[in-house]
């Protein structure tokens, strides 16, 4: 039997080093890969997040400016309105309750002596019943209408032997 | 009239149901001297502003004058706290309103039946003397030297009596004619206001436009006061040309606006004709709707409208007449609140319910196209000559002659 040379052991192992690496680099190096890819993909995301998060809020503040703005604007135009109606209720002499021509008081009066006078008598139309002021009528229930119907019927010396008692 | 005189039984400010419906029998329950008394009572008290002619009351020197001026109604409407007797009564245009529901003639053929037979049944004791009152006031030649007296030998008919005095006032007729659906026969004459209707449906129209504005204190306000206080006083004009400072038609009036005074106030409530009638209802449309039925001669059946027509533009028109909205200041007395407002609102209602005519809407005219603008043809200064023979010819214009 021939002794192996160490020199071709050595050989002969680095050669099967070689091969795993070689499986290993086959097998580990699209996993590797993936896994490269799925971390980028992942950094892109929250990347874009980061940046929607951004615009909302800034959408968010540009919406408040322009909300605060819009409530300043009618607040303004709000009591410009105040004032000039103030004005022209001074210059007018207008008012809540007032017309926009100004009535003679002697018509007026006028008016409801004539309507005095000409007027018939009130109407049942003029005055409505209403529900809420009409009486509420009491209903007895059956026990009283028959003991009352008893009561009457019954003998005066009855009626009156009750009273005494 | 009769229904101011039923309010003045009544101690204000608020009768009860009971009191108002016993103050209107009792009115209907008057002796029909009372009645006529009463009328001579209301001629002597009216108010001054009213056109009427003077004189013709009962001269103080004829003895018994007590007699002829006392209705014995005077004492129980003082003692209710009310003056007395009324100062001012109905227009005329009251009268025309109610006549327009046929209520005269119902209560004619009412009458008719119960003086001729029993198919209506026998009237209750104040059913007969409602009966009474009723034909001897107003469907009977009147005693002739009563204020009220209207029908003699020149003019017999009361009907066309009343008819002839619409006519002249509003240039209008009734809308129903004789029972057989004919035209009544009644005097016509040329002096009669015949643009009343439209001019007065102007003011309407106006006015509503008014009211529509009518708290517009700033920004356009579509109000023409101008324009209503010019249609007033066209309206003013119309009535006083017929009344004339004299008050001419005065008496028609009393006597017209009493008579369907009366017969508006019996169907205003239940009263002892309208059960004996069994037309009990809850207004006096349908009161009347009900007694036509029974008396084979049915009442208009806008008669509701006409009715409240009938005391809104009496008092529109009694103060028109006294020329009240005529100015500018005055005009907005009829759309700026108060009870000219609220009657000029329900005759705008009504009108247009009675008229099928909307015052409301604005109205629409067709305007004709706008004449398209012809730029004229320029004319020459020189008129072209067929041969001048190199000298210009002079035209006539040019020469101006």
């Amino acid at each position: 039997m021939t002794e192996r040379d160490p020199f071709e052991e050595k050989l002969e192992e680095l050669v099967a080093g070689l091969e795993r690496l070689n499986v290993d680099t086959k097998v580990k190096a699209p996993k590797q890969e993936q896994e490269l890819q799925h971390l980028l993909e992942e950094a892109r995301s929250m990347i874009d997040d980061l940046r929607d998060q951004r615009r909302r809020r800034e959408d968010r503040e540009l919406l408040e400016r322009l909300a605060a703005e819009i409530k300043d604007s009618t607040a303004t135009a709000h009591d410009r309105l105040t004032a000039s109606e103030a004005r022209l209720e001074h210059v007018e002499g207008g008012g809540p309750g007032r017309y926009a021509f100004p009535v003679n008081p002697e018509i007026q009066a006028e008016a409801v002596w004539l309507k005095a006078q000409l007027s018939g008598p009130p109407t049942d139309h003029d005055t409505p019943r209403f529900f809420k002021d009409a009486d509420v009528q009491e209903v007895p229930d059956g026990l009283e209408v028959l003991s009352r119907a008893i009561f009457e019927a019954a003998p005066s010396y009855m009626q009156s032997a009750d009273k005494e008692q | 009239m009769f229904r101011q005189l039923a309010r003045l039984f009544l101690t204000p400010p608020t009768p009860s149901s009971a009191q108002v419906h016993q103050a209107v029998e009792d009115v209907l329950a008057l002796h029909p001297m009372q009645i006529s008394r009463f009328l001579e009572e209301v001629w002597e008290g009216r108010s001054a502003s009213l056109l009427t002619p003077a004189g013709l009351e009962i001269p103080p020197t004829v003895w018994p004058l007590t007699n002829e001026r006392t209705s014995g109604i005077r004492d129980r409407v003082i003692a209710a706290g009310n003056p007395y007797p009324p100062a001012v009564w109905d227009h005329l245009i009251y009268a025309y309103m109610v006549e327009n529901t046929r209520i005269y003639e119902v209560f004619r053929r009412v009458l008719e039946e119960f003086a001729y037979g029993e198919r209506l049944g026998v009237a209750s004791p104040a059913g007969q003397a409602w009966l009474r009152t009723t034909e001897a006031l107003f469907y009977r030649d009147s005693p002739p030297l009563q204020i009220y007296a209207m029908a003699s030998w020149i003019r017999p008919d009361i009907r066309a009596v009343r008819r002839n005095a619409y006519h002249r006032m509003f240039g209008l007729d009734l809308n129903h004619g004789t029972d057989d659906n004919r035209p009544y026969p009644y005097p016509r004459t040329a002096a009669a206001n015949t643009d009343f209707s439209r001019t007065f449906e102007d003011v309407l129209r106006e006015v509503w436009r008014a009211i529509e504005n009518i708290s517009n204190q700033s920004g356009p306000n579509a109000t023409d006061v101008a324009t209503i206080a010019n249609l007033a006083r066209a309206l003013y004009d119309m009535l006083r040309v017929r009344r004339q400072e004299y008050g001419n038609l005065a008496r028609d009036e009393l006597l017209h606006v009493s008579t369907m005074a009366w017969l508006h106030l019996t169907v205003s409530y239940d009263t002892a004709i309208v059960r004996d009638l069994k037309a009990e209802a809850t207004s006096p449309a349908e009161r009347l709707q009900k007694i036509g039925e029974r008396v084979g001669l049915p009442a208009h059946s806008r008669s509701s409208s006409y009715f409240s027509l009938a005391e809104h533009m009496s008092l529109l028109l009694r103060e028109l007449e006294l020329g009240t909205f005529n100015t500018d200041l005055g005009a907005p007395g009829l759309f700026s609140g108060g009870p000219f407002q609220a009657a000029i609102q329900e005759t705008i209602t009504h009108w247009s319910i009675a008229t099928g005519r909307d015052v409301k809407a604005r109205p629409v005219s067709v305007a004709p196209p706008q004449p398209v603008p012809v730029r004229p043809t320029p004319r020459p200064a020189m008129r072209a000559s067929a041969a001048t023979n190199g000298y210009a010819q002079a035209s006539r214009e040019t020469l101006g002659v």
